[in-house]
């Protein structure tokens, strides 16, 4: 897990993946989340992308089978009060342009996810966070 | 004479876990306290009650104040029923009031919230009004996590407070440039030595000379440069001197290195500006003249307060835990894996069939 420069004020986002390795309860990200928590008395925000690929799960099983069960909906409603907690930031016009400008420059042969990983760095950069990623690219 | 501000803040409302003694026995609070404890973080307060308002008694309502520090205090509304044998509380909510903001006042304040906020249950006890009732103060995540950040703050304010001798009115809203200033000297006085990001230029201006040319020359070579500087911040108007300060910026580069080489070279003594910036926004400060906290400068009971840090961390992670892995829990390893894979950027962005497009 990639935190960046170590600076004791650095505001983060979590992406995709660290957030989804989190709700697994992976201990590294567990330790790092408090760690975080600890120096900054804040979650690491989470971007509009994250969110809407964490929902995403849950309304692609809901459009597939008609309708989540009782325990997948009480799921769906602790991930809703766990992106409540967090500071949540929008990919806005700043954010698209600095996508813009990343994501051509990406290499060819990347996998597709990482068209989502720029847009989640683009929002990011935007509102001058950094990134907790696991990602190497 | 002073201008008393009063600042009220919005109300909790707590949930009843059981009421050991529920009845108010109506009378003057004097030598009077409200003895609050929240076992599972080691919490105890006792503040001494200010004011019981019984007007409302009848409508089912008391309302009892005590003391947080000299400038604000906790209110207690209590909700319930009157009858012959006294008040029945049925609900309580929790509230504070403050006449002036002071950092030590709005940490005390925030410690106690957050202590309220985070804990399984608090027991809320008042032995002159036979009032002896546990209860959970319904209060969202978000809330504590912003309380925990004002603790915080004041805590840092308070800080520099005692190092620098100076008090502060705080201000009801902290502008960036303050919050980054209170970072700054948080740090300053506590650690000396500390990595901090720098996205502006250094600028830097020597005398056109050759031997200075062939200096810098060789210097641009290091990755990094260390400069001594005289430093302060400002701080809610306030000027907070540092003395001299060692900056050292990371991985750094000087614009228009060679015109300014040039500029060197010309050898006549006129004044060349040199900027120098980080590649990756981060300089590093040795801060040896900072002013100093003084040893022993917490009373007993803001001891026990700034101690409670750990605790109120390690309460609210374990909420956070605990939702994060809510989020998964009952699912199957296939299930799991259904819930948590990434969308395709196909399905997730672009319309695959355009002719199904309608505009």
């Amino acid at each position: 897990m990639t935190l960046g420069a170590v600076l004791p004020e650095t505001s983060l986002v979590l992406d995709t993946n660290i957030l989804t390795a989190w709700r697994y309860r992976k201990p590294s990200v567990v330790t790092t989340i408090a760690d975080y928590q600890s120096r900054l008395k804040l979650l690491p925000a989470l971007t509009s992308i994250t969110v809407h690929e964490t929902l995403y799960g849950f309304e692609n099983k809901a459009a597939k089978s008609g309708k989540l069960d009782d325990r997948t909906l009480r799921d769906r409603l602790a991930i809703e009060q766990l992106i409540g907690a967090c500071v949540v930031l929008p990919f806005d016009q700043r954010a698209a342009e600095i996508a813009a400008y990343i994501i051509p420059r990406l290499p060819k042969n990347i996998p597709k996810q990482t068209l989502l990983d720029g847009l989640i760095s683009a929002t990011a950069l935007a509102h001058g966070y950094g990134i907790a990623t696991n990602d190497r690219v | 004479m002073s201008t008393v501000t009063l600042q009220n803040e919005a109300s909790v409302a707590g949930e009843i876990i059981s009421v050991i003694s529920a009845g108010v026995i109506l009378a003057p609070p004097t030598n009077l306290s409200l003895e609050i404890s929240v076992p599972n973080l080691g919490g105890r307060f006792r503040l001494e009650l200010t004011d019981l308002d019984d007007s409302e008694v009848e409508n089912g309502r008391v309302v009892v104040k005590a003391a947080v520090d000299a400038n604000s205090r906790m209110v207690v509304t209590l909700f319930g029923d009157s009858n012959s044998e006294g008040f029945h509380t049925k609900r309580v909510s929790i509230g504070f009031e403050t006449d002036e903001k002071t950092a030590e006042s709005d940490f005390r304040k925030a410690t106690l919230r957050a202590a309220l906020s985070l804990a399984t249950q608090t027991r809320l006890v008042t032995p002159g009004l036979s009032l002896d009732l546990w209860f959970r103060l319904n209060e969202s995540l978000r809330d504590i996590s912003e309380m925990l950040k004002v603790r915080q703050t004041m805590y840092r304010l308070m800080v520099i407070e005692r190092a620098t001798g100076r008090r502060f009115e705080v201000p009801s809203f902290i502008a960036g440039e303050d919050m980054e200033a209170i970072s700054f000297l948080y740090h300053a006085i506590t650690e000396r030595s500390f990595g901090w990001p720098f996205e502006e230029a250094l600028i830097v201006s020597y005398k056109a000379s050759r031997d200075l040319a062939i200096r810098l020359e060789q210097a641009n070579r290091s990755p990094d440069s260390t400069y001594p500087l005289s430093h302060h911040k400002w701080l809610f108007g306030f000027e907070i001197p540092l003395g001299e300060v060692m900056m050292t910026i990371i991985d750094k580069y000087i614009e228009n290195f060679e015109q300014v080489l040039e500029d060197l070279k010309k050898d006549d003594g006129h004044l060349v500006e040199v900027k120098v910036r980080s590649r990756i926004g981060l300089a590093h400060y040795l801060v040896a003249n900072a002013p100093r906290l003084p040893i022993g400068v917490w009373s007993n009971d803001l001891r026990m307060l700034i101690d409670m840090e750990g605790q109120l961390d390690a309460a609210v992670v374990e909420r956070y835990n605990a939702l994060a892995a809510a989020s998964l829990a009952g699912l199957s390893e296939n299930e799991k894996a259904e819930i948590t894979r990434r969308p395709k950027i196909g399905g997730a962005f672009l319309i695959e069939d355009p002719s199904t497009e309608r505009v």
